[in-house]
């Protein structure tokens, strides 16, 4: 047994006789702290259970339990070092055993962690791989849609990335769908110019000589753009009708409908009609360039909370009315008016909007069994399929001078064929159990509008302005 | 090893469309077959994708996306990536529009790695192994008469008669997440691989299909006469074959091909 080191004098300033005589007594009585043969090799026998514990346990094992279970080894191993010490004088380097548990369990979770934010990063490099692997497949197999989705996951800065666009964009050209390559064009635009992209976004979005720059609304199966005409500078709305969205039996018939609409609308001439500029096809579009109208329609004045004082109600009513005069004399039917088609601008001026389904009244082969429009504001013989003129028009105005003054449609019902039925039998509440205050010359000529025989009407929309605007005096 | 492959399809005597596809990469030792399902031509479509999403995979880094198989080696785990890539894939312009609405497809791949041969699937699309004068099949159909084969409650004489044969229990693309079975094989020289779609195993029985190939000149004469046994039987549904030799160079090829150039 070797004698390693003897008990320290307890006090600070204790005389050197002192100190001399305790270190003897403690010497002469084996009070003394020993270092036995046995803790070398105990140290080892740690060093090396905590060694492999920390480099093979610890990586396999879950994060909260290998803290538990090294934090429990920790202190066990700690507990028997001081225990040894205190009870039997045995001194145990517990340090080197414990340092290199606790060192090595650190390294071990923080290389863990490190390397699982790598691997993240790797994931991520691999999405875009990914997608762009997906982009390509999917353009090879033509759909195009599918592949701009794709590449549109991936970052537009990369050059790989903009060159797979611009190919892309060179697809939807060739495929004919210019509306799609010009959205991918955008698309890198964002990252700045690339190769000839601005001279194709311009060539794509020259509609003929009236230029499309930005999409201002969509109404039915027809876009509404807001365009530019370049040679006079002229703002203009721009209908269009996409051939790609009309299925192929049918794109002869709805072209030849599309111009036979823009032919029988361009005819007129109205201060209360929306004229139509310019009609034609280029690329795979048909457009019609409008006047562009700053306003809105009558649906929104058509509702219980804000409908119009009587005499503006006179005032836009007798505008439309002589519109549609104007056109009944120059055989154009409106067949589909409704609030939505009659316009409001901010200087107070009522156009009517969207002869979309006027038909030249002499063609009226295909009107027999043909229905249009919208159920609420049909005439009772739109219902019934027959051929129709101006006084249908006539009726379906009605229809909206009722809702105007009354805030309600005069014929309702559950289903189409309810309505249909209610408009062609019955006769809708009188207005004036619903607005007590309207004049009684209005609640007659409402009556007399919505009269279920055309013979009853008004037969010219002039005769229906002239007694609107008696009703004021 | 080596491999010489050979594919042919035909669209049968029964269907109007041949919505089969396949794939084929000597050098790389890729051979993949596809059965498409859907209406219109949403079934060629599916095939088609599912069929170059993977060739574009191999083509690309080969980068394992998701999760990993150790049981399996690396190439049998690319292959189970490529597949679960063609199945979003499929399984997104699935969803992306009406007319492609329920389209899927079922797949069979071998990818050959040195001697090791990985083998994926997904459907009722068949891998057999011709080893020594016999025919194995290597993967087990995804499909409602297999599990009742598998259940014991008919058997594989009365599977064969069933009504159900084609309904499957599993395919690509039909949902947004699919593993394909994965299997390992050791090949050896002279081994014969055959994909067939099930438009040839439900025409052709494995022991003619044996004979054949057997009797067969050449991968391209062996495809040719199948596809006829297959419409000579019927031909009801589309019929693919893909057949592919594995074989090894030997150590003194190159003196044969020596000699072979100064015996012209």
């Amino acid at each position: 047994m070797r004698v390693s080191s003897s008990k320290a004098p307890v006090a600070v300033n204790v005389p050197p006789g002192t100190v001399i005589a305790n270190v003897i007594g403690n010497i002469i009585n084996g009070d003394h702290i020993t270092r036995p043969d046995w803790a070398l090799t105990l140290e080892l026998i740690m060093i090396l259970i905590f060694g492999p514990y920390v480099a093979l346990v610890i990586p396999q094992i879950k994060a909260g339990i290998s803290a538990a279970v090294s934090l429990v080894l920790l202190l066990a191993w700690m507990i028997a070092a001081i225990y040894l010490f205190a009870a039997y004088g045995h001194w145990v380097k517990a340090l080197y055993p414990a340092l290199l548990l606790l060192i090595g369990y650190i390294v071990i979770v923080s290389k863990r962690y490190l390397l699982t934010e790598k691997a993240k990063d790797r994931m991520e490099a691999d999405s875009v791989e990914t997608n762009k692997m997906l982009g390509l497949s999917f353009q090879g197999q033509g759909l195009l849609d599918m592949a701009f989705d794709k590449f549109r996951k991936c970052p537009v800065e990369d050059e790989s990335v903009k060159d797979l666009l611009y190919n892309l964009g060179l697809d939807f050209e060739r495929k004919r769908m210019f509306n799609k390559a010009v959205a991918v064009y955008q698309h890198i635009a964002q990252a700045g110019a690339f190769k000839d992209i601005d001279d194709r976004i311009k060539k794509l979005t020259t509609a003929g000589e009236t230029m499309i720059f930005g999409l201002s609304g969509a109404r039915k199966e027809a876009t509404v753009f807001l365009g530019k005409d370049p040679r006079i500078n002229r703002e203009v709305a721009i209908k269009t009708l996409r051939y790609e969205e009309i299925d192929a039996e049918q794109i002869d018939e709805v072209k030849k409908r599309f111009f036979r609409e823009a032919e029988a609308a361009g005819k007129l001439s109205h201060p209360n009609i929306v004229t139509i500029y310019d009609v034609g096809e280029d690329y795979e579009i048909a457009y019609m360039a409008m006047e562009l109208l700053d306003g809105s329609d009558l649906a929104k004045y058509t509702k219980k909370e804000n409908l119009l004082p009587t005499p503006e109600i006179v005032r836009i009513v007798s505008s439309v009315a002589s519109a549609l005069d104007y056109a009944h004399a120059n055989g154009i039917v409106h067949r589909d008016i409704k609030p939505a088609n009659i316009m409001i601008l901010t200087n107070g001026e009522v156009k009517v909007a969207d002869f979309g389904i006027a038909r030249v009244m002499a063609t009226s082969k295909t009107q027999t069994g043909v229905v249009l429009g919208t159920p609420s504001y049909m005439s009772p013989e739109q219902i019934a399929g027959k051929k129709v003129d101006g006084r249908s028009d006539l009726f379906s105005l009605g229809v909206v001078l009722y809702e105007l003054i009354s805030g309600e449609k005069p014929f309702n019902g559950d289903s189409i064929a309810t309505l249909m039925y209610n408009i062609t039998t019955t006769a809708p509440q009188a207005i004036q159990e619903l607005s007590p205050a309207i004049p009684d010359a209005m609640a007659g000529i409402v009556e007399k509008l919505l009269a279920k025989d055309v013979e009853a009407r008004y037969q010219t929309g002039k005769a229906l302005a002239d007694d609107l605007l008696a009703c004021l005096k | 090893m080596n491999l010489t492959v050979c594919g042919k399809t035909d669209q049968g005597l029964v269907r109007a469309n041949n919505e089969d596809n396949f794939y084929l990469d000597e050098k790389m030792g890729l051979l993949v077959v596809a059965d498409g399902m859907g209406g219109h031509a949403s079934g060629e479509k599916a095939s088609g994708l599912a069929v170059s999403i993977i060739r574009d995979y191999f083509q690309g880094q080969q980068k394992i996306i998701g999760g990993q198989d150790p049981s399996f080696s690396e190439a049998t785990n690319r292959l189970g990536c490529a597949i679960r890539l063609a199945n979003q894939a499929v399984y997104e312009v699935a969803q992306s529009s009406p007319q492609f609405k329920g389209m899927g497809t079922t797949i069979v791949a071998v990818l050959l790695t040195g001697r090791k041969l990985s083998i994926a699937h997904i459907g009722d699309s068949r891998a057999y192994l011709i080893r020594a004068g016999s025919m194995d099949q290597l993967t087990d159909d995804h499909s409602m008469v297999q599990e009742q084969v598998k259940r014991n409650l008919i058997t594989q004489e009365e599977a064969d008669q069933s009504e159900m044969k084609n309904i499957l229990t599993k395919a690509l693309g039909i949902q947004p997440e699919m593993e394909a079975d994965l299997d390992e094989l050791t090949v050896l020289d002279g081994d014969i691989l055959l994909l067939c779609t099930d438009g040839f195993s439900n025409m052709v029985t494995d022991d003619d299909a044996l004979d054949i190939i057997s009797s067969a000149q050449n991968a391209s004469a062996a495809c040719e006469s199948m596809i006829d046994a297959a419409n000579r039987n019927g031909g009801k549904d589309n019929i693919t074959v893909v057949i592919g030799y594995v074989w090894k160079e030997k150590w003194y090829s190159a003196l044969m091909k020596f000699m072979e150039f100064f015996r012209r």
